[in-house]
């Protein structure tokens, strides 16, 4: 099947397949996501306007369930930081879409003035069908609508009710492998910018659908299979399946980077309770629906993902990661795994993102809307966002505008976007990544808490941020999970071959690189022509001046490096 | 000199007794982070384990103190 770029005008309930611009090929996922930006998408345009326009793009490796590398990229101009964005997700709708031959789909035109829209893929075309009486409902209970609707085998993009009110902080969320809506391209408003063109929900049927043609089957074949065997092989992927993301809690606490009550400390006293360690026990101890190692795409053979389950063996959530353990947990002063798992099940229902929502939190306890450490409180502001009403609709803004209508000048956002759970002052590599990506604060741009550096010395950040960021944007335009990366890193070949092997393009074993490079410069130019300066590459000027405990260090990485990085030369 | 060694994750230990996570250790004067790994019986897989000593990344030739918290931690990233 041909690859295509399928344009849909939701205004006009129109949709058409259309070929491929030559210098469109040889991207997928994030790093297409930036080009088409920059082709199509006037960078000073109204983010929740009629020229930007909405993209879903496959990586480049998606489609023959290669483990961990079927993840799908949603970007638009963004309506949170006003730059270039990009957030990618598990699940199954890029492997869906990859069977049906589509290279990326784009929502473009006018905005609906009325009306609710769902939009179906299949392989015969697509259709639209009312999504008026999906209005209102959480993400969870549209998502069963639509299966029982629509059918079990499809894969699903949809919003919840915040992205219906096009708050900024709201994600579009896709099923995963046992279809469960938690798999999200959460950061940066992508859900609003799907909210304004009044489409609820993106069904793509696969039926009938093929894996793409391999060039050289047994060569993607033994790129494959090397990648496969250095994944299991890595001691890393045996931490990911046992604790999950949830093991980097106690990690962050010993660097003295975890954020703790509105990112006024990096040393959380009731780390114990939260950690990765007790989730384990506590999932392992109570059986019922709970599992500590769980695949959120078909196929991976990391299984980093969990089923969280109360006492009565019924499940609170699933996943349950370690970045919104850090901001919907430490960050408020919430110390209980059961209640951390409720909020995150209500941010997902509402279908915002856990970070940018457990900062906007964190900034409303400093104003004292609720207490650190009070989960009802913490419960109360979500209802406000569920109900639409003023304040609600400003926390679901994300942390960025909570800060400026509160009169709250401890923010820690990044281009308007809030930080994952890495404090910059204590892991200054990450603070470097948080200042100078394209997309603002994102820890899936670089982080560097891995890395064997003294966290704290500023002379040596830059570099290491600048080599993880480059080869962060080459997985998200592979459509590789990061996790997976561990296992390319000690198999580069595999990239090649698999790449070689399905589309004969003969790259060599820097592609990634070559991937990440230009993607990131692709960003650069979209940020610097919708006005962004090197002023905008700072960390919050807080940061710099307010110690944090227990290192009592500032961020101090220069300005001369920030802008070096960001470059992007 | 006592020291106190936090093991992350997968190097915690399971024991008839529970789950041991923290654990006392009593060295001679002049030891490194080395003697404290050698007392556990860890095996340092290079770039698989980091150690920490006080918050700070340390290496094994890193002279330990009394009342230092050294934690060993299978290293990960996030995502």
């Amino acid at each position: 099947m041909d690859e295509r770029l399928w344009r849909v005008d939701v205004a006009r309930r129109e949709a058409h397949r259309a070929p491929v611009p030559e210098s469109w090929h040889r991207l997928g996922g994030r790093g297409l996501i930036a080009r088409i930006l920059l082709d199509e998408v006037p960078a000073t345009c109204d983010p929740l306007g009629p020229h930007n326009k909405l993209i879903w793009a496959p990586g480049l490796i998606v489609g023959h369930m290669v483990s961990s590398c079927d993840r799908i990229s949603v970007g638009a101009k963004s309506p949170l930081t006003g730059g270039v964005k990009e957030s990618n997700a598990g699940g199954t709708t890029g492997l869906q879409m990859v069977s049906l031959g589509i290279k990326a789909l784009l929502l473009e035109g006018d905005l609906p003035a009325e009306g609710w829209s769902v939009l179906i893929v299949t392989r015969d075309g697509l259709r639209f069908e009312s999504g008026d009486d999906l209005i209102g409902l959480g993400a969870y209970a549209a998502a069963e609508r639509l299966r029982g609707r629509y059918g079990d085998k499809v894969a699903l993009s949809l919003i919840g009710p915040a992205g219906e009110m096009a708050l900024t902080a709201a994600g579009i969320l896709n099923l995963d492998k046992d279809r469960v809506p938690s798999r999200i391209n959460a950061r940066g408003g992508m859900g609003a910018v799907m909210g304004v063109r009044r489409l609820k929900a993106i069904v793509v049927d696969g039926a009938g659908g093929e894996k793409p043609p391999l060039t050289d089957a047994a060569l993607f074949k033994a790129g494959q299979k090397l990648y496969t065997q250095e994944v299991l092989a890595h001691p890393q992927s045996a931490i990911y399946r046992d604790y999950g993301t949830a093991g980097l809690a106690m990690m962050t606490y010993g660097f003295g980077a975890l954020p703790t009550r509105g990112f006024s400390s990096g040393n959380f006293e009731g780390i114990d309770r939260i950690s990765g360690e007790a989730l384990r026990d506590r999932i392992l101890a109570r059986g019922g629906e709970g599992d500590t190692s769980h695949a959120c795409m078909p196929g991976c053979v990391i299984r980093s993902s969990n089923c969280f389950a109360a006492v009565d063996g019924k499940m609170i959530v699933s996943p349950l990661e370690y970045e919104t353990i850090g901001l919907v947990g430490s960050n408020l002063g919430i110390d209980d795994l059961d209640e951390i798992g409720r909020l995150n099940w209500e941010i997902n229902d509402l279908g915002l993102d856990s970070i940018d929502t457990g900062a906007a939190l964190g900034v409303a306890a400093q104003a004292g809307l609720m207490a650190f450490g009070d989960p009802a409180g913490a419960h109360a502001l979500l209802d406000e966002i569920r109900r639409g009403t003023p304040l609600g609709r400003v926390l679901g803004c994300g942390a960025a505008v909570t800060g400026k209508v509160l009169g709250i000048r401890r923010v820690p956002v990044v281009k308007g976007q809030a930080m994952p759970a890495y404090d910059p002052r204590a892991i200054k590599g990450t603070g470097v990544t948080y200042a100078t990506s394209p997309q603002g604060a994102d820890h899936t741009c670089g982080l560097t808490i891995r890395a064997k550096v003294d966290h704290l010395d500023p002379k040596v950040q830059a570099d290491l941020s600048r080599t993880a960021q480059i080869n962060m944007a080459g997985y998200d335009t592979l459509g590789a999970c990061i996790f997976g990366g561990f296992g390319f890193a000690k198999a580069p070949g595999a990239i090649r071959d698999m790449i070689n092997g399905r589309y004969g393009w003969g790259v060599g074993e820097d592609f990634l690189q070559v991937l990440g490079f230009e993607t990131l410069k692709l960003e650069q130019a979209f940020n610097r022509a919708a006005g962004f300066t090197p002023s905008d590459d700072r960390i919050p000027e807080w940061m710099t001046q307010e110690p944090l405990p227990p290192h009592n260090s500032v961020f101090d990485v220069s300005e001369a490096d920030l802008d070096r990085v960001a470059g992007w030369s | 000199m006592v020291v106190t060694v936090r093991l992350h994750t997968t190097l915690r230990r399971e024991t008839p007794q529970g789950i041991v996570d923290r654990v006392e250790l009593e060295l001679g004067e002049g030891s490194t982070l080395r003697t404290a790994v050698d007392a556990l019986g860890i095996s340092l897989r290079e770039d698989a384990i980091l150690l920490v000593v006080n918050g700070r990344i340390a290496d094994v030739e890193t002279p330990l103190a009394e009342g230092d918290e050294v934690r060993l931690i299978p290293a990960m990233s996030g995502g």
